[in-house]
């Protein structure tokens, strides 16, 4: 990841009616309102997916398999037809949103969690403890994310548990780099130090005048996190490491088909676009929060 | 009646990433009495503001003793320098970035009140009661800072200051970002708070006039250390420091000759990580004879009870820039 | 060498050991025993504990950790338990090549893919052009690699037989073209990103209005003059990719059946081979740090400020 980090403003005050707000200015980003419907679609599909699925995502059922073993096209009882193990795509693709989606979350949760602390402590105390923290960001920052997964990974053993931790431990540093950049410019301004030498204890500094600030740059990373993390854990999935095989996940689903693709394309077709879709909103949604809360916008003074 | 500051001896040095120190504050010694205002003067680089945050414990003093309320606070931790922060309090600079913006100025200064321990239920009373003082509305307690003009917004640090009841009030370039209508009103605020609290100030800027409103002393500092002190009347009506006459020369004058003897200062001050050796101003300085190459003059008392740091001040009773006056 | 570059050696000597040191405790974590591993399920306790003899897993931690340094600084990464005995270092080496072509060639398609869009959606910033520009970058961000990667076989080498199916043949580009592209395509959102952002910002500069002013066309500004703002950062991210792909694109290779360091760790994975796969770690978070490093000082090289920065 070696974009330019842009990130979201120190100046502002809080909007005076934040969701009115918002709600404006997705009107006027199609692109974000489709991707906000698409998650808001997407987060209900997951967790209706017992309702909705029209069989057992995880059997195998015999008409799913023609004579020749092959998995059944789409069509008829089976909507996006099936894999080559008999089961129900469409169901499969359902009980699918919610690993991704709770991997996602969770992950990302955490290593938000985690990089908002660390990040804050480096970048308001400096020193030593900042040192120590810099040396073990740019250590794990030196493993390609997605090599490191997987080997952290074979030494743990695929699990959904251990895919959220993983990824947590590596996508932490990322945010702790960006906070600790932030914290570092704002524990210079002059309403910091004007608060400190009011007598203002440390702990109500970190908690009302540091961390408000950080808010809407910790609510867009931790949106555009969530897309990266998705995407990692279909790769770990994908190349087998990642969720466990009966369960449903987008990535080995689609590491299922590549070996029917031949004859079977809808294999291929129907998990890569949930993927693509779902990272893509969550994206979207995370620039759009960007343009939201960034004060250079032109409407703001 | 006994000073409330004395500061003695006081530096302040850097350290540099790449080797050297800069000597930002070097051996600065005055006290401020009760209900005093001190003016530090000097260009920009000298150090007022350092001397200011070393006072306030935002930058920590290399040496020396900062005494305030009969207390050294140059060695204080934890809870004593927490207790002691509230008897010295600071308005700062830029009025656009000394209030937390994404706080309501209600808020900003009832932190002031937290901080003292006034009770919760008291507290908005208090807020009211200080905003009332520094000669704002009650309602702006629910405003934010972006919707407040400059003079307001120091009234808001002000008010924030004296909520914590200090004895002390650092003022670092408090009106120099402010127009000149508001910057009066500010400093008259400021001297109708004094009367009636007994503050002390002390009020750095490198605005003359604004000082010579606005201080009963007057130190002048040029590159970490102080050149001359003295009275207002005896700083601006007849400075002895060649420095101090050259910045005074630099003020235009109400009143006086239309093009008197500008630009008495050549060039720019030296870099203070490389300050000149023996006087600091020789190499600007119109005086400057071979004694003030190699050794520096001391601040001393002279005769006539002024202080100041100049090998030629007892034989040069006047020079140029004297025809100034006003 | 000034004290800054010395400095900056130092710091990528520890990161490196700092990298060295996770790599051992990972692979030192492996739950269950590499010995019996290796020896098989059959075998007896006595071969077991011979194996691990052998491999000095009954050495104490620090022993196992110093022997592990020692070792490495000889340029031995242990040998490989599922290919028989042979040394990882060797099967790096053996695999390099084709991972550096494929790091090249994918850093090629990011430029030649990103640069010229972020040029256009600089041009006219919110234009139709722009948006087009920036949400294109954004799905080809969202897109998984490995999915991209498949539907390009499946459309361009299957159905439509453009491009060979999988593996290496001649002419080697040929069969790289299609592996490149894909990993290309997911970087360029970020070249994209960058070189928009930083046109933008030096079309808002004086010179920039001064150029305009006289009458200068709109194409020479934008090519000669504020393209020059993009290479610098251009040059660090072409730099750091290059060190993440020398590393093995595991993505790619493995969908692709390019035999590099990507598709070797993805082998690895398969049979459980922990020193292949603490090698291949190694190996990729060498070259980031080493290509970190190269970047600085050309960085520092250019622009004298840099040294004083940090």
């Amino acid at each position: 990841m070696t974009a330019p980090i842009e990130v979201p403003g120190l100046e502002t005050a809080p909007p005076r009616r934040p969701l009115r707000q918002a709600w404006r200015s997705l009107l006027r980003d199609i692109p974000a309102l489709i991707s906000i419907v698409a998650l808001i679609l997407l987060a209900l599909a997951a967790l209706l997916a017992p309702v909705l699925a029209p069989h057992d995502p995880l059997r195998t059922y015999a008409e799913g398999l023609t004579d020749q073993g092959a998995p059944v096209a789409p069509g008829g009882g089976f909507p996006l037809g099936t894999d080559p193990n008999g089961r129900d795509v469409l169901s499969r693709l359902l009980y699918g949103a919610r690993v991704s989606l709770t991997i996602g979350v969770f992950a990302n949760g955490l290593a938000t969690l985690v990089g908002v602390a660390v990040g804050i402590t480096a970048g308001y105390f400096g020193g030593r403890v900042d040192t120590v923290v810099s040396r073990i960001t740019d250590v794990v920052m030196s493993f390609p994310i997605l090599l490191f997964c997987v080997a952290l990974i074979t030494v743990t053993g695929p699990s959904q548990r251990n895919v959220v931790l993983v990824i947590a431990l590596i996508y932490w540093t990322y945010l702790a780099r960006i906070i600790r950049g932030m914290v570092l410019s704002l524990r210079e301004r002059e309403f910091v130090t004007a608060t400190r030498t009011l007598g203002v204890s440390t702990v109500r500094i970190l908690f009302r005048h540091i961390l408000p600030h950080l808010v809407p740059a910790i609510i867009v990373y931790a949106t555009l996190g969530v897309a990266s993390s998705i995407l990692i854990e279909s790769s770990l999935s994908f190349l087998g490491v990642g969720v466990p095989v009966p369960e449903a996940s987008w990535g080995q689903m689609i590491d299922d088909g590549r070996k029917y693709y031949e004859a079977a394309p809808w294999l291929l077709f129907a998990p890569g676009v949930c993927l693509i879709v779902t990272v893509l909103a969550f994206n979207l949604a995370g620039d759009w929060l960007r343009d939201l809360l960034d004060p250079t916008a032109p409407e703001r003074r | 009646m006994s000073p409330v500051v004395e500061v003695e001896d006081l530096k302040v040095y850097f350290g540099r990433r790449r080797g050297g120190t800069v000597k930002s504050v070097d051996g600065v010694s005055f006290d401020i009495a009760p209900g005093e205002t001190l003016g530090l003067a000097g260009e920009s680089g000298s150090g007022k503001s350092t001397i200011a945050r070393a006072l306030l414990r935002i930058n920590e003093p290399t040496s020396g003793r900062v005494v305030i309320g009969g207390r050294d606070v140059t060695k204080l931790r934890g809870a004593a320098l927490k207790a002691f922060r509230r008897q010295t309090q600071m308005v700062y600079q830029d009025p656009y970035d000394s209030l937390d913006p994404r706080m309501r100025i209600g808020a900003t200064v009832e932190e002031a009140l937290l901080v003292r321990g006034v009770p919760a239920s008291r507290r908005a009373a208090g807020v009211r009661e200080l905003l009332d003082r520094v000669g704002l509305p009650a309602s702006y307690a629910r405003r934010y800072p972006h919707e407040l003009s400059g003079g307001q917004r120091q009234r808001i640090s002000i008010a924030r200051a004296l909520g914590v009841d200090p004895a002390v009030i650092v003022c670092d370039e408090a009106v120099s970002a402010l127009d000149v209508s508001v910057r009066a009103q500010i400093l008259n605020l400021l001297k109708d708070l004094q009367e009636e609290a007994g503050l002390a100030y002390l009020f750095i800027s490198h605005d003359l006039s604004t000082m010579r409103f606005a201080a009963d002393r007057v130190a002048v500092m040029y590159l970490g250390r102080l050149v001359e002190i003295g009275t207002r009347d005896q700083v601006f009506t007849a400075p002895r420091h060649p420095y101090t006459r050259a910045l005074l020369a630099a003020v235009p004058v109400p009143g006086g000759r239309g093009r008197g003897p500008r630009a008495r200062l050549a060039g720019e001050p030296p870099s203070p990580a490389d300050p000149p050796a023996g006087c600091a101003f020789h190499p600007r300085c119109p005086l400057a004879a071979a004694e003030c190459v190699t050794t520096r003059p001391e601040l001393r008392r002279k005769d006539d009870g002024r202080i100041t740091a100049c090998h030629f001040v007892p034989d040069a009773p006047t020079g140029p820039g004297s025809e100034v006056t006003a | 060498m000034t004290p800054w570059v010395l400095r900056r050696l130092g710091q990528m000597v520890l990161v490196l050991l700092g990298v060295v040191t996770l790599a051992f405790f990972m692979s030192y974590a492996v739950p269950g025993d590499p010995a019996r591993l290796i020896a098989g399920p059959n075998a007896d306790a006595a071969t077991v504990a011979s194996i691990r003899h052998q491999l000095g897993l009954d050495a104490s931690l620090w022993s196992q950790y110093t022997g592990f340094l020692g070792r490495l600084a000889r340029g031995d990464l242990g040998t490989s338990y599922a290919l028989h005995g042979a040394p990882v270092s060797e099967q790096l080496a053996l695999a390099l090549p084709t991972s550096a072509l494929i790091a090249v060639g994918g850093v090629l398609w990011q430029v030649i893919i990103g640069v010229p869009a972020g040029i256009i959606a600089a041009y006219r910033p919110g234009r139709a052009a722009d948006r087009i520009a920036t949400l294109g970058a954004l799905v080809g961000l969202s897109a998984p690699p490995f999915w991209v990667g498949l539907l390009l076989i499946y459309y361009l080498a299957y159905r439509l037989s453009i491009f060979p199916l999988t593996g290496l043949g001649d002419p080697m580009w040929w069969y790289l073209a299609l592996p490149t592209f894909t990993l290309g395509l997911a970087g360029a959102a970020w070249y994209a990103r960058m070189t928009r952002t930083q046109m933008i910002e030096v079309l808002r500069t004086p010179y920039i209005q001064l150029a305009r002013a006289k009458g200068l066309r709109e194409r020479t500004i934008l090519l000669r003059h504020a393209l020059r703002n993009v290479l610098t950062p251009l040059i660090t991210m072409i730099g750091m990719d290059f060190g993440y792909f020398l590393g093995g694109v595991l993505i790619i290779e493995s969908v692709f059946g390019l035999p590099g360091v990507g598709k070797l760790t993805y082998d690895a994975i398969d049979q459980l081979d922990i020193p292949m796969i603490t090698g291949a770690v190694l190996c990729a978070a060498f070259f980031v740090v080493v290509m970190n490093f190269l970047v600085d000082l050309a960085y520092a090289a250019i622009d004298p400020r840099v040294r004083n920065r940090r």
